[in-house]
């Protein structure tokens, strides 16, 4: 792997060299990203190691649809998913390295502020912001409002990486905890996802993982890629340019959906600004054949419609990874488009993983 | 040649309403090395406190805490003796260091100024790696004017050239910048110098093997005259204080340094 491809990522941080985190643990929840193809085959779109949201939603959705239709599951042999608290809270009793586990987030103006707090229920774990936690002498402690430090020895933050520590990451950030990444570096604490993931997350990097997977394991990846070309290459670069129109392009640095751009959209004019960008940059991006996946059918306004859609399995990794039977099953609200984000108005669905 | 400085670093932090819950992390305590070996040193912390010591990424060594009940000051008082000079070039057997110091980091990525000034320095003459860095230092140092107030300390490589002007700091992200556009590793460094009042900032490159410190903004090589505090891929990966607090209404930092030759009897 060419080093710029670490080094220059935007996921990169150096104030993360050099760390092991407790129980060698890295990505203790990981949301991979996979599509169904028309050929019946399942793609990887995507890994989310930083924080990966939306977990809770197939919980919720599952109970909904239970009351609904309580036959349903008494028919089919559907895997009960709802041993996901138990799940992750076995995940923050692995990576514990002593005392309270805690939930952090950025509070409740956040978009997943729900989820934050219903983890926090569900795990039986207290729901903390900023402000809630000290350090000291390397100890990370929650304050109660009584002024009672308690030791903390596991924090799931829901804040990235920039906002964790104004002593380490961004100086502005008023949501994170002074001193906690040093309290970490220490040992002394174990943060859920470690930090410093994001340079996994790079679209650039996600071309080199089936062969890090060869390369570094010995063994042949189960599930593929989607066929990803690195303009980066000569070879690719030549490739992407004469098959603009059957490729989908993506800023490496984005997420949520966003910097994703689809060659057969273009104008000829928005064409050849890309075609200059991209020789100008041509690590910022990279390309992939549209793959043609399957519909859902979903109901819009009370008509059965197909639509483009994607499943975000969870992987929860202590001793060993364990994928969650069940998953986020998301979908796209317009009926030509593939960006199947809630940011960008997707919705979501009930995901069912048949017991036999 | 081989010199004893002492040093004295201080930083003040006054508020004009009463801060609290304030959290630092101060890089203030010289390492010892090859280049430079600390025969003492103190760090004094007022409201009086005991913060706990820890070191960075990079090695730095660091001095963090945190100080709940309220105080209308803050000071940070390092104080030692170095021994200066001892090496010109410091060895280096990490290659993963050198990797990350070969890319853009987030003062130093070049827009269309730096890549402009890069395509004007431009010499195919093969020379090692410090004799390339000495003519794109005194390139930076010709293009820019020295000024105190033109810049502050988040003004990016690219921002600061396209001024014109700048302080050690921007001197040496532009020249951490153009060296990297030919892939001479290189990074920054912290630290102070002899009769200079504030902190200051230079590069080291990597020229078979070994780190050589330029000073672009005197351009001279960094000898006996400079004492290291941290280094780092830009000035952002190794401020010498920072922090945070709760409170405070309006705050004036002041930061007096002043380091001289100790005269041997």
């Amino acid at each position: 792997m060419p080093e710029e491809f670490i080094y220059a990522s935007s996921g990169y941080l150096p104030q993360c060299e050099g760390i092991r985190p407790p129980g060698g643990v890295f990505s203790h929840i990981s949301g991979i990203d996979l599509v169904l193809g028309k050929d019946g085959s399942w793609y990887i779109l995507e890994d989310n190691l930083r924080v990966p949201s939306g977990a809770s939603y197939p919980l919720i959705v599952r109970d909904l649809c239970r009351r609904s239709s309580p036959r349903t599951f008494q028919e089919f042999h559907i895997e009960d998913n709802r041993n996901y608290a138990q799940l992750l809270r076995h995940t923050m009793d692995y990576a514990n390295v002593g005392g309270l586990t805690v939930v952090l987030t950025p509070g409740r103006y956040n978009a997943a502020y729900f989820e934050h707090s219903y983890l926090a229920e569900q795990t039986h774990s207290p729901l903390v912001s900023g402000q809630d936690l000290v350090v000291e002498e390397d100890g990370v402690y929650l304050l109660d409002y009584t002024g009672k430090k308690e030791r903390v020895g596991a924090v799931y933050r829901r804040i990235s990486d920039d906002f964790l520590d104004p002593l380490s990451f961004r100086p502005e950030s008023l949501i994170g905890v002074p001193g906690l990444f040093q309290a970490y570096r220490k040992g002394q604490v174990a943060i859920l996802n470690a930090p410093g993931n994001g340079v996994a997350d790079d679209k650039g990097i996600y071309y080199f993982v089936p062969k890090m997977i060869q390369y570094y394991l010995g063994e042949t990846p189960i599930l593929s890629n989607a066929p990803t070309y690195l303009p980066f290459y000569e070879e690719d670069m030549k490739y992407v340019l004469e098959h603009l129109d059957t490729l989908v392009l993506k800023d490496v640095a984005e997420a949520g959906g966003y910097g994703v751009v689809f060659g057969s959209k273009m104008s000829a004019r928005q064409k050849e600004d890309f075609v200059a960008l991209l020789k100008a940059e041509p690590r910022r991006f990279i390309a992939q054949e549209v793959i043609d996946f399957q519909d859902l059918d979903i109901m819009d306004n009370g008509i059965r419609v197909p639509r483009k859609a994607d499943l975000r399995a969870f992987v929860l990794s202590a001793e060993e990874p364990v994928v969650w039977k069940s998953g986020l099953t998301r979908f796209s609200r317009n009926p030509d488009s593939f960006i199947v984000n809630s940011s960008q108005g997707g919705g979501f669905k009930d995901t069912w993983v048949l017991s036999r | 040649m081989a010199e004893t400085l002492c040093y004295a670093y201080e930083l003040s932090l006054r508020f004009s309403r009463p801060a609290h819950d304030h959290s630092y992390l101060l890089r203030l305590s010289p390492p010892s090395n090859e280049g430079q070996q600390v025969l003492e040193q103190r760090l004094e912390l007022s409201p009086s406190h005991q913060g706990a010591e820890t070191a960075d990424a990079f090695g730095n060594r660091c001095c963090y805490g945190h100080i709940i009940r309220s105080h209308q000051q803050f000071q940070a008082v390092a104080t030692g003796r170095v021994r200066t000079g001892l090496s010109d070039g410091m060895a280096e057997p990490d290659p993963v260091r050198w990797g990350m110091m070969k890319s853009p980091s987030p003062y130093t990525r070049p827009g269309p100024h730096l890549l402009a000034l890069s395509r004007r320095l431009a010499d195919t003459c093969d020379r090692s790696p410090l004799e390339r860095a000495w003519a794109l230092a005194q390139g930076v140092h010709d293009e820019l004017t020295y000024c105190p107030r033109a810049t502050d300390t988040h003004t990016t490589a690219e921002e600061a050239l396209a001024l014109g002007e700048g302080v050690c700091q921007d001197y040496a992200h532009i020249l951490l910048a153009l060296c990297r556009l030919e892939g001479i590793p290189a990074r920054y460094m912290a630290g102070m110098l002899v009769g200079e009042g504030a902190s200051h900032a230079w590069v080291e490159v990597l020229s078979q093997g070994r780190w050589y410190g330029l000073d672009p903004t005197n351009l001279l090589p960094v000898r006996e005259q400079h004492i290291v505090l941290a280094w780092g891929r830009d000035s952002g990966d190794c401020p010498l204080n920072r922090g945070s607090f709760l409170g405070g209404g309006d705050q004036l930092q002041t930061v007096r340094v002043s380091v001289h030759p100790v005269t041997t009897p």
